[in-house]
């Protein structure tokens, strides 16, 4: 087969695969964070330092409805000086977990993207964040790796590569963010009619 | 001899609403069934100057005379003040064993009430319909002990079997629901309890429910009326057989009670929730008040080992049970109890083949 046509075949088939049901108590998880005002903080490496990133854009800015708590989303892949310094002054893997150690709280979500599962300051991350009460979500790879044994729950991407692994990880984030906007939607709507005495 | 014993229940829904704050205005709705975990109730004759009352779950004991430090505060305050509503002050040894620990949210402080009463009463000769039992049951535990809940549980353990309860002011009435066996038994086999090992506060929880209630908070009212209205629906779902939405009500109400006060639900909780979810399971909620107890899970039988797997993983512990029938009942009773023959002060070697430890 021609190589581009193959390989949207393939991620076409890598998204019929992902496991609905996993997906669905990531949603729960979220609303519940939500309705609580609870925060979700999102981390990844490399090309999922930018999903990351991504998804803590799509979350924070397009799901606002005027007058309802807006989501509280922030990734911890931006801030480049504070990265570098504790990459420099201690090891890579605990550049996650130290920025979470200032500001995260019980019953607040982390959710790590990773396609290998394995990388060590995900997985840092997560022992801290377990450790301080919060939920933990991995949106990982094929086989899950280690992450997939030390969190919460997760989303498999079952792609033949990293590359369609990380596309599925983008299509991911934006199905997220469309839930989490009726989520907000819903919230504005029963809020405003009890307002009303309705 | 006279063993009598009294079935813990698991609320599927309307929990809440069977509080004396809300269906004395609004009518409440639950639907329980009373499951084959009891609490028993052992009783033998004694001295006429001899009563000795042993609870095997608080491994404490009181003799009379019993007016000594009624306080209502001691663990066996309910009792003691069962026996001072019979004016039983000698003739007797009780024995008091719970197969569920107190405090689990499967009505094992109602039940006991129950089945003490139901052996008091049999022993002397004063028999009492299943709704004279319950309600006995209730006003001790509320009126004389002061306890902020509900007369659901008293209603579930005397009366036995898979009922809706409704509360007016009018009464408790018990309607059997009219479910297809199959279906009943799918059911059975798809519910799951897991003990979280924590205890639950149901009394701290509930009282803040009552003044909630009370005090007539809009919010506190909107949930219990849609938790009331999941237990209507939930009764004609289960008769139509349609127990895809029943999760979905169990599921619904599970929610809407977690908004009733704090401390129903906790990071443990939630997320033990969240990998039986994540594994498999469809519904599930906090049996009794909430704050710990049982994990009552609705599962898929594909999905159960797994579920249980994970969460046993967790520290939880699976509790297999089935539906019971038959409520409060007389278990054995000797043909020679008219002659209540003393064993003579002190002789409780007859607990031995019940006691925990030997």
């Amino acid at each position: 087969m021609e190589p581009i046509t193959a390989y949207f075949a393939e991620f076409e088939q890598m998204l019929q695969a992902i496991e609905l049901s996993s997906l669905y108590t990531v949603f729960g998880l979220l609303e519940n964070a939500y309705c609580r005002g609870r925060r979700i903080f999102i981390m990844g490496n490399g090309g999922s330092a930018a999903t990351a990133s991504h998804l803590a854009l799509d979350l924070a800015k397009n799901t606002i409805m005027p007058g309802v708590p807006r989501l509280r989303a922030v990734s911890l892949t931006d801030n480049v000086p504070l990265l570098t310094a504790w990459s420099n002054d201690t090891a890579f893997e605990r550049v996650f977990c130290e920025q979470l150690a200032n500001i995260l709280e019980p019953d607040d979500v982390v959710i790590g993207i990773s396609t290998s599962g394995n990388s060590r300051n995900i997985i840092q991350a997560f022992s801290l964040a377990k450790e301080l009460q919060a939920f933990t979500v991995g949106l990982l790879g094929a086989t899950g790796g280690a992450v997939k044994n030390i969190v919460d729950c997760y989303v498999l991407a079952p792609g033949r590569t990293i590359e369609q692994e990380e596309d599925a990880h983008l299509v991911l984030a934006h199905v997220i963010t469309r839930h989490m906007r009726e989520v907000v939607r819903a919230y504005a709507f029963t809020h405003s009619s009890s307002a009303m005495g309705s | 001899m006279l063993i009598v014993r009294s079935p813990m229940r698991i609320s599927l829904g309307g929990g809440g609403t069977d509080l004396e704050a809300y269906y004395s205005r609004y009518g409440g709705v639950v639907v329980s069934t009373s499951i084959d975990k009891y609490f028993y109730v052992l009783i033998n004759p004694a001295d006429s100057r001899m009563l000795q009352v042993i609870s095997a779950d608080y491994q404490s004991l009181f003799r009379s005379p019993i007016t000594q430090g009624f306080d209502g505060k001691s663990p066996l305050a309910l009792p003691e003040a069962i026996f001072q509503h019979f004016r039983v002050e000698g003739g007797l040894q009780a024995f008091l064993a719970s197969e569920v620990p107190p405090g689990t949210g499967l009505g094992s402080s109602s039940a006991a009430a129950v089945a003490i009463i139901h052996a008091l009463s049999t022993w002397l000769k004063q028999p009492l319909e299943k709704d004279q039992l319950a309600e006995l049951a209730a006003s001790i535990e509320i009126s004389r002990l002061g306890l902020p809940i509900g007369k659901q549980d008293h209603y579930a353990s005397a009366f036995g079997g898979l009922n809706m309860l409704t509360f007016s002011n009018d009464g408790v009435e018990v309607v059997p629901l009219q479910i297809d066996p199959e279906i009943k038994l799918t059911l059975e086999k798809r519910l799951m309890l897991f003990s979280t090992g924590l205890s639950h506060a149901s009394a701290s929880i509930l009282v803040k429910q009552r003044k909630s209630t009370q005090y007539q908070n809009p919010d506190i009212l909107g949930f219990l009326h849609n938790i009331k209205q999941a237990a209507l629906d939930m009764k004609r779902c289960l008769e139509r057989g349609d127990l895809d939405e029943f999760a979905r009500l169990l599921d619904y109400s599970w929610q809407e009670k977690r908004l009733l006060a704090p401390g129903i639900t906790n990071h443990f909780i939630d997320r033990a929730f969240v990998v039986a979810g994540f594994n498999g399971a469809k519904a599930g909620k906090i049996t009794g008040a909430g704050g710990g107890g049982f994990l009552l899970l609705y599962c898929p039988e594909r999905a159960q080992a797994a579920v249980t797997a994970v969460l046993e993983e967790r520290g939880l512990k699976r509790l297999l049970f089935q539906f019971e029938q038959a409520g409060a009942s007389v278990v054995f009773q000797s043909a020679h109890e008219d002659e209540h023959a003393s064993p003579g002060p002190g002789d409780v070697s007859f607990l031995r083949a019940f006691s925990s430890h030997p």
